[in-house]
């Protein structure tokens, strides 16, 4: 390969890209060792996504660390007795038009006062990182947080939650974090079933996806 | 750093092993052998191990008989450390328990040496792009997503991600230069 063929045909760019073949890589090679101007081309690529590597693992290790909070603690719930089983249909119908109208009128108990949740925290794709969460618990919803990298802070985002193959089982609207911090969406449980590969894609309102977080749900 | 020319008085002082000439030739040569050999190996040590079997054979060559061409210098390192990749190739395919070549834990020392200058520049090229170009080299070069899977998501082709690399690299490359001079004492020695 001469000079003016690595130009035209891109080389240092195809060969930083991986898109070289074997032979071609070699031909490559042997010019750019000799050819000062390629070799300079080829070492600021590679300069150049090393720090975009860096750059990234940067991000990453500046995102806030969420611990893993302790189990909620068990214990007989209040509404323990209140199951269909023990009661007729008629009674439950009765029943839950009672806690309905409650709710409608008072706030209930458990939301008026604090409690800490801990939060799933998802990664973004990369290759074989692919996490496994468990969304077990007794509370009715689970709280994903992750990270966005790709969208300036305010910008409007759209996220969509699936399964492997399924159809979008949780979508919503929401706008980009500061940077550092993450974003939280609520989730309820039961939208979170079927255990296997789940995906959470995040998407600008024109639909292009800037954000990918493949997940394994151990459910259940 | 630039690149030095390789001249017959270069190849004497290197034959003399003169440090500051080698300090030079390791450093060139030991950039480029790791952008070379990190395509083919993942192994850290391996990189290591080829890249200084390497500089061995072509120094020992030079004191012993010298080269007929010095400008074909570069071309001499590339053509002794393919053989030392195919010698560890065969090695791999003949010995019931080949060298490992596993990818490190760490990073190679030279990955970890990203300055703060060297992330701030990346930082402002990538700030001055269109937030599709910018998503583009983040999936590329940290998520290391498929290409195929790139340019299907943004609808864009292959040769878009060429002229984008092209693109940021030539603003990264002037300031990535200067800096790349001053660092050029900083070099790996020959064990």
């Amino acid at each position: 390969m001469d000079h003016l063929e690595a130009l035209s045909s891109k080389a240092s760019e195809r060969y930083l890209l991986g898109e070289m073949s074997e032979p071609e890589r070699f031909a490559f090679e042997d010019h750019y060792f000799q050819c000062g101007e390629c070799a300079n081309e080829v070492r600021a690529g590679s300069a150049l996504a090393r720090a975009i590597q860096a750059v990234g693992r940067e991000d990453v290790a500046a995102r806030p660390r969420v611990k893993e909070a302790a189990p909620e603690r068990g214990g007989t719930r209040w509404w323990g007795w209140l199951s269909p089983a023990a009661l007729s249909s008629a009674a439950v119908a009765a029943m839950l038009a009672c806690v309905v109208g409650y709710q409608a009128t008072v706030t209930i108990p458990s939301l008026r006062t604090s409690r800490a949740v801990s939060p799933i925290v998802l990664r973004a794709a990369a290759r074989g990182d692919e996490q496994t969460i468990d969304v077990k618990g007794t509370a009715p919803y689970a709280i994903l947080s992750l990270d966005v990298n790709a969208a300036e802070p305010g910008a409007p985002l759209r996220y969509e939650i699936s399964p492997a193959g399924g159809a979008v089982q949780v979508k919503g609207t929401a706008t980009a974090p500061l940077p550092g911090s993450p974003l939280l969406i609520v989730v309820a449980r039961s939208d979170l079933e079927r255990a296997g590969a789940w995906t959470l894609v995040l998407r600008t309102p024109e639909g292009i996806e800037i954000g990918h977080y493949p997940f394994q749900l151990k459910n259940k | 750093m630039e690149r030095q020319t390789f001249d017959s008085a270069y190849i004497q002082r290197l034959a003399q092993s003169d440090p500051d000439t080698e300090r030079d030739f390791t450093a060139y040569f030991g950039e480029l052998l790791a952008i070379k050999l990190r395509s083919r190996l993942r192994s850290a040590d391996l990189i290591d191990d080829v890249t200084q079997e390497t500089f061995l054979r072509v120094l020992r060559t030079l004191r012993q008989n010298g080269v007929s061409n010095p400008e074909a210098l570069g071309s001499f390192v590339n053509s002794v450390c393919n053989n030392v990749l195919f010698e560890l190739y065969r090695q791999q395919s003949r010995v019931a328990e080949p060298p490992e070549d596993r990818s490190s834990p760490a990073p190679l020392a030279e990955e970890e040496i990203v300055s703060a200058e060297e992330r701030q520049q990346v930082r402002q090229v990538m700030s001055e792009m269109p937030e599709k170009d910018r998503m583009i080299l983040r999936w590329l070069f940290f998520e290391e997503r498929e290409k195929e899977e790139v340019c299907r998501t943004l609808g864009v082709d292959r040769e878009y991600l060429r002229v984008l690399l092209h693109r940021a690299k030539g603003r990264f490359r002037a300031d990535w230069m200067k800096r790349a001079a001053t660092k050029a004492a900083r070099s790996t020695p020959i064990r």
